[in-house]
C-alpha cells in the first residue's frame, strides 16, 4: 500500500509539474470584484469578448475575487513581484500601489487618445506626483434604494431628510417578521468606511479639517449618532453585498449604495421588482466619489505591455462607455457618453448622472491617508465595528480613533 | 563481517547508512523549517514598514520592533485572547473526551464503530468546522438561536460572531469539538493498558464506581492525561484555521489571538518585521509552557 | 442485555456530539424556505428532501477542480513525508546516533512553531523562487510540515520489531536496505497506516499554506475554496453546506477504514 501510495505520488507531481509549463497563447490575467457581479459582470463578458475576437492570439483570463479581500490579496501579489496583468482596483486605492512604484504612468498612452479632453473631472484623481496612473472606469454618487411596498404597509412616506429617515427605518423595523428598515455592511468590510464616511459627508460634516483629522468633531460626531441610530435596525455582520441582495429579497426597507444595484434591481424576482425603487438619497448633501479604475502593473512583459494599453483603451472608446453605463447603470467618465434620446429612455441614468454632478468626495483627499489607504480604511472599519456593536459614547471612541490614527498616519 | 550496532561502536559504513537514511529528513527539516525559523528571527529586527516583501534584507537593523510590539496594548490583548481561548478550549475537551474515554473503556457490541463515529470531528478540516459552526450559530436562522428560543432562554438573537462579547465563545466551541477526540483517543489508549485485575480487585473489594475512577483509573492515566493536555494546549495556542474562518480575529479584536495578530500583521496591515516579534513572543510562551512540563514531556520526546 | 444498554447510551452520545453533521445534511437536503426560517424544519420529510444544492455546488463553483488539487497535494505529500519518515525513523530506531537527541527536540519545535507565522518566510522563499502558484511546492511545503512526526511515530513502530528480523535476513545475504524494504516494512503496517491517516487529514485540512502560496483559483484547494464560499454575495447556506460535505466525505471515509489502525498505533505508541 505504501509503495503504491508513493508511485501515485510521484506520477501525480510528475503531472503537476507537467501542467506548469506555458501555454502557446499570450494569456492575459485579469482579476477583478466586478466578474459576478450583476450589470458589471456583463459589461467585462462583452469588452473581453470583443477584444479576444480583435486579438486572435490573446486570451484574458478573469477571475472573481471577493471585495472584502480584494485589496489585500493584491498588495500581497504586488509585494511578491507577482502582478497581474491587468490591473483593476477601487481607486481609493491606487494610490498606494503608485506610491510603491508598482503602477506604470500612462502619460504617453493617454497622450494618444483624447481622454484627457473628454473625461470628466473626476479622472483628475489619476494624477499622482504630476503623472497619470490609471484610466478612471467610474465616478458616481449615492443613490438611494426603497422598498416602496415595505414603506407603505409601515405607513411611512418615502423620507427625504436624515431624520425622516431614521424615523422610517424605525417604523419599518420587525425583527420577529424577519424584516428590516435599513442594511448597510455590518461585519469587517472596507465598506463599513464607506457608509460612515456616506453619513458624515451628507451630514456636511468632514472627517478632515484642512489636512488634519477631525474626527471629534461636534458636527461629525452628531451624524455618526444618526448613523448608529440607523444601523441598530440592520441584520447583524452581513457584508454590502449580502444586505444587497436582502434588499433584492424584499426583506429591507432601504439601503444607500452605489448607482450599480439598479442592475442588480432589473434582475429581481417579480415578486419584489415592482416595490423597488431608486431615489436620491435624503441627505443635505449628497455624497460620492471614484469608484474603480484600471491601471497597468510597472513590471510586465513587453509583449504584454501593448495588449494590455489595447485593453485599457477599448474602454475608453465612446461606444464602450455607452455600453458601460446602459449595463451598469452607472455614470460614465466620458462626458456625454448617452445622446438625449437615449437619456430619455432610460430615466433612472438621469437620476443616477444628477446624483454624480452633485456628488462631494466622501473619500479621503490627504496624499499621505491616501497612500496608505488601505490601513486606513481598517482601522476605521474597527472603529466602525465598535459604534455598532458597543453601546460606548460615540465621541469617546472617535477620540480613541483619532489618536489611533494619529499615530499610525500621522498627519 | 559486520560490527555489532552497540552504542558508541558503529563501524564506518553502517554511520554512512544511517545518515544516508536521516539525510531526507533533515534536509526537509532545515530547508523549511530551520531556515523559515532564522529567517522569522531574522525579520524581527528589520524596521519600519515594507510592503516590499523580498526587499526586507535592506531594511535598517534594530530593536524598534521590539519595543512598538511589546509596548502595544493590542499585543497584549491578543496574549490574554490566546490564553482564554486556549484554556477554554482544552478544559471542556479534556473534560469531554475523559467522559467519552470512560464510556468507550468497555466492552459492548458495536464499540469499534461507535468508537470510529465518537472520533469522527477530527477528520474535518478546521475551515470547516468552522464553516458548519457559523451555519448553527447564525444569528438569524441558525438552530442554536433557534433551541435557546424555544426554551425561553433568550428573547433577542444572539449574534454570536459579530457580538464582542459571545464571539470568543462563538470560536471556542467549533474548537472543542474538533480536538475533543485527541483527548478521547489518548486518555482511551492510557486506560486500556491498566491492568484488567486491578478492577477486578476492586470490585471484590466492593469498591464503588467512583473509587474505582480515583484509585484506579486516574493515577493509571495521569501522566498521559497531562501529556494529552500540554500538547494539545500547544496545539490550540497556535490554532488559525478555525477563528480565521469564523471572524478574521475581530469583532474589533475580540477573537485576535497571537496566532491570528501575526498574520493581520504581516498580511493585512504589511509590517512584517511586527508580525515576526509576535511569532517570536508565541515562541517563549510555549518555551515556558513546554519547561513546566518537561518531566511529563522527557518521558515522551527524549 | 445490560451490555445492549451500554450501547445505546454511547449511541445516543454520538448523536449528540454528531449533531452538526445531522444539520450539515439538512440544510443540504431542504429547500431554502424550509431551512432559512426562524423555526427551521428538525426531522425533514423524505418528499421535501433532494439534492438539487449538491449539483448546484458543483455548478456554481469549480469544486471538483478544487477536490482534484486537494487529492494530489495530499497523495503527494502523504506519501513524500511517509518515505523521507520511514527512512529516517529506521535510522533512528536502529542506530544509536547523536541525531537521535536532536529529533525529540525537533519535534517539540515544531508542535511550538505556529503555521500562520512559519507561512510569511515559506510566502518570502517561494517567491523569490516564482514558486507561487505552484502545487508542487504546496506538496513540499505540507510534506516538510509532517516529517517531524511522523519520523517520530515512525520510529515507535520500529523499536517494537525486534531487531533480529533484519539481522537474520542479512545473514541470508540482503542488504541492510533490502532488509528493511521487504522484511521490516510490511511488519509495520500498523503504524504506516497510523501515519499515513494523520498525514493526510494534516494535508487536506491545511488552509493556510494554501491560502497564503496559491493565488490562482484554478489551483485553489478545497480548504480555500470552501472559505471563499462564506461571505460572498448572500450565503447560500444549502449549497455550501452540500459543497462542505462533499469536501468531508473523502476524509472521513479514510478515517472509518483506517482508524482502528490509528488508535492501535497509538496504543502502541504509549506503551514504551
Amino acid at each position: 500500500m505504501n509503495a503504491m501510495k508513493f508511485v501515485v505520488g510521484l506520477a501525480a507531481a510528475a503531472a503537476l509539474a507537467a501542467a506548469q509549463a506555458q501555454p502557446k497563447a499570450i494569456e492575459l490575467e485579469f482579476p477583478s470584484w466586478q466578474i459576478e457581479e450583476p450589470g458589471a459582470g456583463e459589461y467585462w463578458t462583452e469588452l473581453i469578448k470583443a477584444f479576444e475576437a480583435s486579438h486572435p492570439n490573446v486570451k484574458i483570463r478573469k477571475q472573481q475575487v471577493p471585495f472584502r479581500e480584494y485589496v489585500d490579496k493584491l498588495t500581497v501579489r504586488f509585494a511578491g513581484n507577482n502582478p497581474p496583468d491587468i490591473v483593476h482596483l477601487p481607486t481609493r486605492n491606487y494610490l498606494a500601489f503608485a506610491s510603491q512604484g508598482w503602477l506604470a504612468p500612462l502619460d504617453e498612452y493617454l497622450a494618444q487618445t483624447d481622454v484627457k479632453a473628454t473625461y470628466t473631472k473626476l479622472a483628475d484623481e489619476m494624477l499622482y506626483n504630476g503623472k497619470s496612473y490609471g484610466v478612471l472606469m467610474m465616478g458616481y454618487g449615492m443613490m438611494f434604494y426603497y422598498n416602496e411596498k415595505m414603506l407603505a404597509d409601515a405607513k411611512v412616506a418615502v423620507p427625504k431628510t436624515s431624520d425622516e429617515l431614521l424615523k422610517a427605518i424605525a417604523a419599518a423595523t420587525d425583527v420577529n417578521a424577519g424584516r428590516f428598515g435599513y442594511g448597510a455592511p455590518t461585519n469587517e468590510h472596507p465598506n463599513v468606511f464607506v457608509e460612515i464616511g456616506t453619513w458624515v459627508t451628507g451630514e456636511g460634516a468632514n472627517l478632515f479639517k484642512g489636512n488634519k483629522y477631525n474626527f471629534t468633531d461636534t458636527a461629525v460626531i452628531r451624524a455618526i449618532d444618526k448613523f448608529r441610530a440607523a444601523v441598530k435596525s440592520a441584520p447583524k455582520g452581513t457584508s454590502s453585498e449580502q444586505a444587497r441582495q436582502l434588499f433584492i429579497d424584499g426583506k429591507i426597507a432601504m439601503i444607500r449604495d452605489g448607482p450599480w444595484v439598479a442592475a442588480q434591481v432589473k434582475k429581481a424576482p417579480d415578486a419584489t421588482r415592482a416595490s423597488l425603487k431608486m431615489g436620491m438619497m435624503p441627505f443635505a448633501t449628497i455624497p460620492g466619489g471614484t469608484s474603480n479604475s484600471l491601471h497597468m502593473p510597472a513590471k510586465l512583459d513587453p509583449e504584454k505591455k501593448k495588449l494590455v494599453w489595447d485593453f485599457i483603451r477599448m474602454t475608453t472608446m465612446p461606444e464602450w462607455q455607452q455600453k458601460f453605463t446602459l449595463l451598469t447603470s452607472s455614470p460614465a467618465p466620458r462626458r456625454n457618453a448617452l445622446s438625449q434620446a437615449e437619456m430619455t429612455a432610460h430615466p433612472e441614468l438621469a437620476l443616477v448622472n444628477k446624483a454624480a454632478n452633485e456628488a462631494a468626495n466622501l473619500f479621503p483627499e490627504s496624499v499621505p491617508v491616501r497612500e496608505n489607504y488601505n490601513e486606513f480604511a481598517k482601522v476605521f472599519v474597527e472603529a466602525g465595528m465598535k459604534l455598532m456593536n458597543t453601546d460606548r459614547p460615540t465621541a469617546d471612541i472617535m477620540k480613541d480613533l483619532q489618536a489611533e490614527m494619529q499615530k499610525r498616519i500621522p498627519l | 563481517m559486520r560490527a555489532a550496532s552497540r552504542p558508541g561502536t558503529l563501524a564506518r559504513r553502517e554511520r554512512l547508512f544511517a545518515y544516508a537514511l536521516l539525510a531526507p529528513a533533515v534536509v526537509a527539516v532545515a530547508a523549511l523549517i530551520a531556515y523559515p525559523m532564522y529567517l522569522i528571527f531574522s525579520m524581527s529586527f528589520r524596521e519600519g514598514k515594507s510592503m516590499n516583501f523580498l526587499a526586507l534584507g535592506n531594511r535598517p537593523l534594530g530593536l524598534g520592533n521590539y519595543a512598538s510590539v511589546l509596548a502595544d496594548d493590542a499585543t497584549w490583548h491578543s496574549v490574554w485572547v490566546s490564553f482564554a481561548y486556549t484554556f477554554g478550549t482544552i478544559i471542556p475537551a479534556f473534560a469531554l473526551g475523559l467522559g467519552t474515554a470512560l464510556m468507550l473503556d468497555r466492552v459492548f457490541p458495536l464499540r469499534r464503530w461507535l468508537r470510529s463515529l465518537v472520533l469522527l470531528p477530527w477528520a474535518v478540516p478546521g475551515v470547516m468546522v468552522s464553516i458548519v459552526f457559523l451555519w448553527l450559530f447564525d444569528a438569524s436562522f441558525g438552530v442554536t438561536n433557534y433551541f435557546l428560543r424555544s426554551l425561553g432562554l433568550i428573547s433577542t438573537d444572539i449574534a454570536w460572531y459579530t457580538d464582542e462579547s459571545t464571539a470568543l465563545v462563538a470560536v471556542i466551541v467549533p474548537t472543542i469539538w474538533k480536538s475533543y477526540p485527541f483527548f478521547t483517543l489518548t486518555l482511551l489508549a492510557a486506560m486500556q493498558s491498566i491492568p484488567g485485575n486491578l478492577y477486578e480487585a476492586a470490585e471484590v473489594d466492593g469498591a464503588p464506581a467512583w473509587r474505582r475512577f480515583t484509585d484506579i483509573t486516574w493515577p493509571g492515566i495521569r501522566g498521559q492525561a497531562t501529556l494529552a493536555m500540554v500538547l494539545n494546549g500547544l496545539w490550540t495556542f497556535r490554532e488559525f484555521d478555525i477563528i480565521y474562518a469564523a471572524t478574521g480575529g475581530g469583532p474589533s479584536k475580540a477573537t485576535e489571538t497571537l496566532g491570528i495578530r501575526a498574520y493581520n500583521e504581516a498580511f493585512g496591515y504589511f509590517y512584517m518585521g511586527r508580525a515576526a516579534v509576535i511569532g517570536v513572543l508565541m515562541l517563549v510562551i510555549a518555551l515556558a509552557a513546554v519547561l513546566l512540563a518537561r518531566r511529563q514531556l522527557r518521558k515522551e520526546f527524549f | 442485555m445490560r451490555r445492549w444498554g451500554w450501547t445505546v447510551a454511547v449511541a445516543l452520545l454520538c448523536a449528540l456530539l454528531l449533531f452538526p453533521f445531522y444539520w450539515m445534511f439538512v440544510t443540504a437536503v431542504l429547500p431554502t424556505s424550509q431551512v432559512l426560517a426562524r423555526s427551521p424544519t428538525l426531522l425533514p420529510s423524505i418528499a421535501d428532501m433532494s439534492f438539487e444544492a449538491f449539483r448546484g455546488a458543483f455548478e456554481r463553483k469549480p469544486l471538483a477542480t478544487w477536490l482534484a488539487n486537494s487529492l494530489l497535494v495530499t497523495l503527494g505529500a502523504t506519501a513524500l513525508s511517509l518515505l523521507v519518515s520511514a527512512l529516517a525513523g529506521y535510522s533512528l530506531s536502529r542506530f544509536r546516533t547523536r541525531a537521535q537527541e536532536i529529533t525529540g527536540l525537533t519535534l517539540l519545535l515544531t508542535k511550538m512553531l505556529p503555521g500562520s507565522l512559519i507561512v510569511i518566510p515559506f510566502f518570502i522563499m517561494a517567491s523569490t523562487f516564482h514558486l507561487i502558484d505552484n502545487l508542487f511546492a504546496l506538496m513540499l511545503a505540507n510534506a516538510a510540515v509532517g516529517v517531524p512526526f511522523a519520523t517520530w511515530l515512525l520510529k515507535g513502530f520500529f523499536d517494537g520489531i525486534p531487531r533480529d528480523l533484519e539481522h537474520a535476513a542479512m545473514i541470508d545475504g540482503c542488504s541492510h536496505l533490502t532488509a528493511f524494504a521487504y522484511v521490516i516494512m510490511p511488519l509495520a503496517r500498523t503504524g504506516l497506516a497510523a501515519c499515513a491517516i494523520y498525514l493526510a487529514i494534516l494535508s487536506w485540512s491545511d488552509f493556510v499554506f494554501a491560502k497564503t502560496l496559491i493565488n490562482d483559483q484554478a489551483r485553489w484547494t478545497i480548504t480555500t475554496g470552501m472559505v471563499s464560499f462564506v461571505g460572498e454575495h448572500g450565503i447560500e447556506w444549502s449549497a455550501l453546506m452540500a459543497a462542505g460535505i462533499l469536501s468531508m466525505v473523502p476524509m472521513i471515509v479514510l478515517f472509518l477504514i483506517l482508524e482502528p489502525f490509528l488508535v492501535s498505533g497509538m496504543t502502541a505508541g504509549s506503551q514504551r
